[in-house]
């Protein structure tokens, strides 16, 4: 037997880990009557506590109904799947709904800057050309039309002079920067 | 629906005793882990179809159990926090529990081992409770707390030698003269 007594390090690695544990160590913890003392206590502390659990008095077939009412107060997980489908295809035809709405909206718009503008005198396009759907108060513009059309604007929005090179002519361009979009008069 | 209840019940059968004892092997206290248990098994049955199987039934519920007490626990911890509650005196819960005394070197009674042992498991803290108590309170392995905790082995180890210290100190101050 060695005389260096077994730390409580080491009684602990006997408990969680006995395998590590040397083999004179264990040889010593066998041999030697107070370290024997000691780790009994640690043991016995351990061997308590798992006892102190065991020994809680339930009546498990009153636990289970308890479990199962509990559970079948909850909403099943097939129910929970049916809600959420059904969630979802409520939100789809909502948003299917304002989109055909807002798109009918939007043709009654162009459709009165078609009957207020007058063919062959004015017109309102975009930077890149062809026709645009504008805020209804730009539709008073189609009324202005024979006045002094750019000083009529100036006096609201400052106006910039453009040039397009290909067609070899100046255009008015409103440049509302706000939504970084040129409308060209 | 009706089968699938029946499943449930079975599965609550066969492995409510194992939940209730590692909740309450953390917790220490009955009423709690009754709780937790219950709880264990209604988001069990929440979550029984996205169940894939890759580990066994009874490691996937002491999962469930081992999170749900870390929640229940960071909530207690918080409530003590907010509204400075003091822990659970300890004269109140002790229960007679007959052949406590674990080695005839050992001359604490039951009852001075139950209040030990309370104390024990209040000085802990989250993870050192969970481990020791997984370890000692319901038997399993080093390999098989790093599973079920998610933790590293070598973490586990060190949770558990750190608990034990707390055990040892705790020991020599009851025996002190």
């Amino acid at each position: 037997m060695t005389d260096t007594h077994v730390s409580d390090r080491d009684m602990h690695t006997f408990l969680i880990e006995p395998e590590n544990l040397a083999d004179h160590q264990q040889l010593h913890l066998e041999q030697c009557q107070d370290c024997r003392t000691r780790f009994n206590r640690i043991r016995g502390f351990t061997t308590a506590f798992q006892t102190h659990i065991g020994v809680a008095d339930v009546d498990w077939n009153i636990q289970k109904a308890k479990i199962l009412s509990a559970v079948s107060q909850t909403k099943t997980p097939m129910l929970r799947w049916r809600f959420a489908t059904a969630i979802l295809v409520s939100c789809l035809v909502i948003v299917t709904a304002l989109f055909l709405k807002h798109s009918s909206v939007q043709k009654e718009s162009v459709s009165k800057i078609d009957e207020t503008g007058d063919a062959g005198s004015t017109w309102i396009v975009a930077e890149e050309m062809g026709t645009i759907e504008l805020p209804q108060t730009i539709l008073i513009l189609g009324e202005w039309e024979r006045e002094d059309f750019p000083q009529f604007l100036n006096f609201f929005i400052p106006i910039e002079e453009v040039y397009d090179e290909e067609k070899n002519s100046l255009y008015h361009g409103i440049h509302r920067n706000d939504r970084h979009r040129s409308v060209i008069v | 629906m009706h089968d699938e209840r029946s499943t449930f019940g079975e599965l609550v059968e066969r492995h409510q005793k194992k939940i209730f004892q590692v909740a309450l092997s953390i917790l220490g206290d009955k009423e709690e882990a009754l709780d937790i248990t219950q709880d264990v098994f209604i988001k069990a049955f929440r979550a029984y179809n996205d169940f894939r199987h890759e580990a066994s039934t009874e490691t996937w519920l002491i999962r469930i159990t081992i999170n749900r007490v870390r929640d229940h626990l960071r909530g207690e911890k918080l409530k003590r926090l907010v509204f400075l509650k003091p822990g659970k005196a300890l004269d109140n819960e002790i229960e007679t529990v007959a052949d406590m005394d674990p080695s005839p070197h050992e001359k604490v009674s039951g009852n001075q081992l139950q209040a030990i042992i309370k104390e024990f498991q209040l000085s802990l803290r989250g993870r050192q409770k969970v481990v020791f108590a997984l370890r000692f309170g319901s038997g399993y392995t080093i390999r098989e707390i790093s599973e079920l905790t998610g933790m590293s082995q070598s973490s586990v180890k060190t949770h558990l030698y750190r608990a034990l210290d707390k055990a040892q100190t705790q020991l020599s101050e009851w025996s002190a003269p």
